[in-house]
């Protein structure tokens, strides 16, 4: 699904080039969990970015589900945004002058669902998550588990392939941890949805399948579970 | 989707109202004073236009210019009509039309006193199209001695106008005539107003220099006002260049939809508009809806970090660039609407009071409701889309990674743009400062200038009795009898009203008579008025009453037209008229005085050369010029009516205080000043407004850089340097701006002047001061509050 090759991410300040990623090259499979950890500063947000067509690589290629995303337009970056690919941030990222019901409802909203199966497609996930009665709630009257979890609903609503998780639980309380985590585990393996996730924590690493290690730019170790 | 992001527009106001308030409250404020100028300035347009045949009106009039004088004339004189009509075939229909056909009207008991009333002839009905109710335009003015009067004036005399049909008037005493016509009430928008028309007397044809009324020509359909207007020239030479003897004579056509806003000539019908304000007003109009616009662009992109993450989001989730932009400028339209509706409810419950200010009377539904609501919204998405396309275009452009991070500050681009667009606000705030302050100190000036005489505690009124006309001198007698009144004297008109006219004559000078006329004013005086108005004879004597021979043969001149003559010994020169008197002769005249220049009306106008003569009828002396003891007017008016009741038993005594019948000729400037006055003032405070919101968005980034200043060492005092510095360059570099531009508004308008003051340098310098002044204690309001603030509750968030 996933195929890096020589990734390669620097800036270059006043000559000298300081690098963040050094010839990163792997292959994710459909139905994958993989964890990406490392020390402050070793590049895993960078990579994960990359993986995210948030940012471009300096050198090397990159193919998403065979297509070469290297440099992307931004209609196709947006394309695959709402067709395959669910961001999940540590700080929820949700739209604070939207209801619970409304920012789930955004990513079908702007892929230009009909009115129909928008609403049964939000009324389900809402149903699923247990959050029917938080609905009209705004973000801010949530707990941070309870946003992460609307955030998890709106990357998932749209029905993508690949879960990209930037720590998703770095602002929360170890038993909400657990939660998102038996969440994403649920999810990887009940509907082959494939999870990339960044994190500081080995118990979070555990829930899946393969653990990346970065250090320095450079991938370490690639241990399968 | 529409109905979500409308939703969430909304809700975005509702959490930055301090934000919004500011943003909706500029621009209604703006969009008032926009649509209130709209108001006028549509107004303004529409005048004369009701007439059927409007775009085929036009009106005659002159201009001539010789050395040393000039004419500039709205007037031409009666043989003008016919003459035209019978020359040129493009003049389908001419009417000539002369004033001073009004008086006290009186019916039964009732008794009306209108002054606004003209003698025409059928022609004039054929020209324009009133609506008559009763009557009909063909016959109305046929016969000798009828009338046609408007609606409100038949009401007043008959009750209804119906009772008026078939009355018959009686006019100052005399018989005045018959009622054959009502015609509904004029509409505000013309600029030939009268109360009512009488048929002119048979046999009334004047002499061609005889410029005391106005012409206008009905043209064929399809005929071009401006090719006849080119072949005026032989008109000219075969009527009228034989007595004026001018080589620089030119006849216009004025369209009648023209002239209230474009003609400027002396002896109008009534006070014109002029396009020139009009375009002030407009110009004033869309800077301050502007400055709102301003406002609202630097405060949203001011905010765009707060934005940015919203915008990262919802690119991720996958939003295209149009889709944020859309629903960015729905926040914009949304707010704007807001305004509008505010704007519009302002302007309801403003008109009264804007109507009061600008002379007119405006309704806010004139164009109907459907029409206004239209014209708001429309109105709405185009500003809306003005002041939000910017934003919009800007805040969707963030990268997602920068955005999500709440990064926005790498766009230098824009920063320069925000300033220069408060640089440009600023420019205008304070141009308007000081071009309304240059017209204040005109406007004093023109108030408190010597107008060559002493305007003081001196009273005018008409004698409308021809009895006590007569009676003129044991009038001023028995005024004389109290100690209250200290002069009286009578002349042929009221001055400080334009109203006093002029003619030709032939001047002697050392070379003997001059061939052609000069056209002078012509001010009839008896031996007392100069003495009563308190101006100096610099030259020979006063008239006399004492020496008969001056009634008949003295005229006392003006220092201007001694000059404009070039005479170096004026007493002794004499004077020949154009018309010739029943013994076939030319009347001649010698000059006995000179008096100093003294105005007959505002200092727009410069003083022009003028010949004074003595009434040589008692008829003549209608208008008493009263000069009372300046401790006790109260009583000295008092006075005045008892003894003028003795005469005059039917007419009341109506005064003019001098003084008032000047201050009146500066109505317009005045409506402009105080206009000009609350713009400016509106433009202030919402570009102080805006500035307020720009230094509450600045300060807020800089927290944090704020407070590690603070922990390092810095006081309170560099902290408020520090944050003040870029609002005050700013300001500095708009107040340098702003100097040349209100230097060209300034004397633009001081142009209209004849006499004016030169553009001092005193409000530029204030305005600039007083302008920064302010925006150092609005941005220093907020600086304050930042650099007081404890630093570790700004570093602790972090």
């Amino acid at each position: 699904m996933i195929e890096l090759k020589d990734i390669e991410k620097y800036y270059a300040s006043k000559g000298v080039k300081s690098y963040i990623l050094r010839h990163v090259s792997t292959t994710i499979k459909q139905g994958e969990f993989v964890s990406i950890m490392g020390p402050s500063g070793a590049g895993k947000s960078t990579l994960l970015n990359i993986l995210g067509m948030l940012e471009e690589p300096t050198y090397g290629s990159y193919s998403f589900m065979g297509e070469d995303v290297t440099t992307l337009n931004e209609r196709k970056r947006i394309e695959l945004y709402r067709n395959h690919i669910g961001f999940v941030f540590q700080a929820y990222h949700l739209i604070d002058e939207m209801t619970v019901e409304e920012n789930i409802e955004a990513p079908l909203l702007y892929k230009k669902v009909p009115g129909a199966e928008r609403r049964s497609r939000v009324a389900d996930i809402l149903d699923r998550f247990n959050m029917v009665a938080k609905k009209d709630l705004f973000p801010n009257q949530l707990s941070g588990g309870q946003q992460q979890l609307v955030g998890i609903a709106r990357a998932l609503v749209a029905q993508p392939s690949i879960i990209l998780a930037d720590e998703p639980t770095g602002n929360l309380q170890s038993a909400q941890a657990l939660q998102i985590m038996e969440l994403f585990k649920k999810l990887n393996e009940e509907e082959g949805i494939t999870i990339i996730q960044v994190t500081h924590s080995e118990v979070n690493a555990a829930y899946g399948s393969r653990i990346l290690h970065l250090l320095d730019g450079v991938i370490k170790e690639d241990v399968n579970l | 989707m529409f109905r979500l992001h409308l939703k969430i527009a909304l809700r975005n106001l509702l959490k930055q109202r301090s934000y919004a308030f500011i943003n909706v409250f500029g621009l209604s404020t703006g969009l008032c004073a926009f649509f209130l100028i709209l108001f006028y300035v549509a107004d303004d347009l529409s005048y004369d236009r009701f007439h059927k045949n409007a775009d085929r009106i036009v009106r005659v009039v002159q201009r001539a210019s010789w050395e040393g004088g000039a004419l500039n004339l709205a007037l031409t004189s009666s043989p003008f009509a016919p003459a035209l009509k019978a020359d040129y075939k493009e003049v389908e229909e001419a009417a000539w039309i002369i004033g001073e056909a009004g008086g006290l009207f009186s019916y039964g008991t009732q008794q009306i006193k209108a002054g606004d009333v003209f003698f025409t002839d059928s022609s004039f009905l054929k020209v324009f199209s009133y609506q008559f109710l009763y009557g009909d335009p063909e016959n109305s003015l046929s016969a000798t001695n009828s009338i046609v009067l408007t609606e409100k004036l038949a009401r007043k005399l008959f009750g209804t106008a119906e009772n008026a049909m078939g009355k018959v008037l009686t006019l100052d005493k005399d018989p005045g005539g018959t009622v054959t016509g009502v015609i509904a009430d004029l509409p505000e928008n013309t600029h030939l107003k009268f109360s009512a028309l009488r048929s002119a007397p048979p046999n009334q044809v004047g002499a061609w220099q005889q410029f005391n009324g106005y012409t206008y020509l009905l043209l064929a359909p399809n005929a071009d006002y401006k090719m006849l207007e080119a072949r005026l020239p032989e008109f000219y030479k075969k009527h009228l260049k034989g007595e004026m003897g001018v080589e620089d004579y030119k006849m216009s056509l004025q369209p009648i939809t023209s002239i209230h806003l474009h003609s400027d000539l002396d002896y109008e019908v009534g006070t014109n508009g002029s396009m020139k304000y009009i375009s002030i007003f407009i110009v004033a109009a869309v800077m301050i809806l502007l400055i709102a616009i301003i406002n609202y662009m630097n405060l949203a992109t001011a905010r765009a970090s707060v934005r940015a993450r919203e915008v990262g989001v919802r690119k991720v989730v996958g939003a295209e660039r149009k889709q944020i932009m859309f629903s960015f400028w729905l926040e914009s339209v949304v707010l704007t609407l807001i305004a509008c509706l505010v704007a519009a409810l302002m302007v309801e419950l403003l008109m009264p009071y804007f109507n009061q200010l600008a002379g007119k009377s405006l309704s806010t539904l004139k164009y109907g409701f459907p029409f206004s609501v239209m014209f708001v919204v429309v109105f709405a998405l185009v500003v809306g889309t003005l002041s939000g396309s910017y934003p919009a275009f800007f805040l969707s452009g963030f990268s997602v990674i920068n955005a999500l991070k709440g990064k926005t500050g790498t766009v230098s681009g824009h920063g320069i743009l925000r300033k220069g667009l408060v640089v440009f606000q600023f420019t205008i705030t304070i141009a308007m400062v000081i071009v309304s302050w240059v017209i204040y100190n005109q406007m004093q000036y023109v108030m408190t200038s010597d107008l060559g005489f002493d305007k003081q505690q001196v009273l005018t009124f008409h004698l409308d009795d021809e009895n006590t006309r007569l009676k003129v001198s044991s009038l001023k007698n028995e005024l004389l009898q109290s100690p209250l009144i200290k002069k009286v004297g009578v002349a042929g008109n009221p001055i400080g009203n334009n109203n006093i006219g002029t003619s030709g004559f032939f001047f002697e000078t050392d070379k003997g008579f001059n061939p052609s006329t000069n056209i002078v004013q012509v001010f009839m005086a008896d031996e007392d008025l100069l003495p009563a108005m308190g101006t100096d004879i610099v030259q020979g004597r006063n008239f006399s009453g004492q020496q008969s021979s001056d009634q008949t043969h003295a005229i006392i001149i003006n220092e201007t037209l001694v000059k404009e003559l070039g005479l170096k010994n004026p007493i002794g020169k004499r004077m020949r008229t154009t018309y010739v008197n029943e013994k076939g002769q030319r009347e001649e005249r010698t000059i006995v005085g000179v008096v100093k220049d003294f105005h007959t009306y505002s200092l727009q106008h410069k003083i022009q050369g003028m010949l004074l003569y003595m009434p040589p009828q008692r008829q003549d002396q209608d208008n008493l010029y009263v000069r009372i003891d300046p401790a006790q007017t109260k009583a000295a008016l008092q006075w005045i009516k008892k003894v003028y009741a003795r005469f005059d038993k039917v007419n009341p005594a109506e005064f003019h205080f001098l003084d008032d019948n000047f201050a009146a000729r500066y109505e317009s400037e005045q409506r402009q000043e105080n206009l000009l006055l609350i713009f400016t003032l509106l433009a202030i405070s919402i570009a102080l407004l805006g500035m307020y919101g720009l230094s509450t968005f600045v300060t807020s980034q800089r927290t944090k850089e704020i407070a590690v200043r603070r922990v390092l060492g810095a006081s309170a005092m560099s902290i408020i340097n520090l944050l003040n510095s870029g609002f005050m360059k700013i300001t500095l570099l708009a107040s340098i701006l702003s100097w040349p531009v209100a230097y060209f508004f300034c004397n633009r308008w001081l142009q209209d002047f004849a006499y004016r003051i030169q553009t001092p340098l005193l409000p530029f310098v204030l305005s600039s001061t007083l302008c920064m002044a302010m925006v150092f204690l609005t941005v220093t309001y907020k600086t304050w509050k930042a650099a007081k603030a404890n630093p570790v509750d700004a570093l602790k968030y972090e």
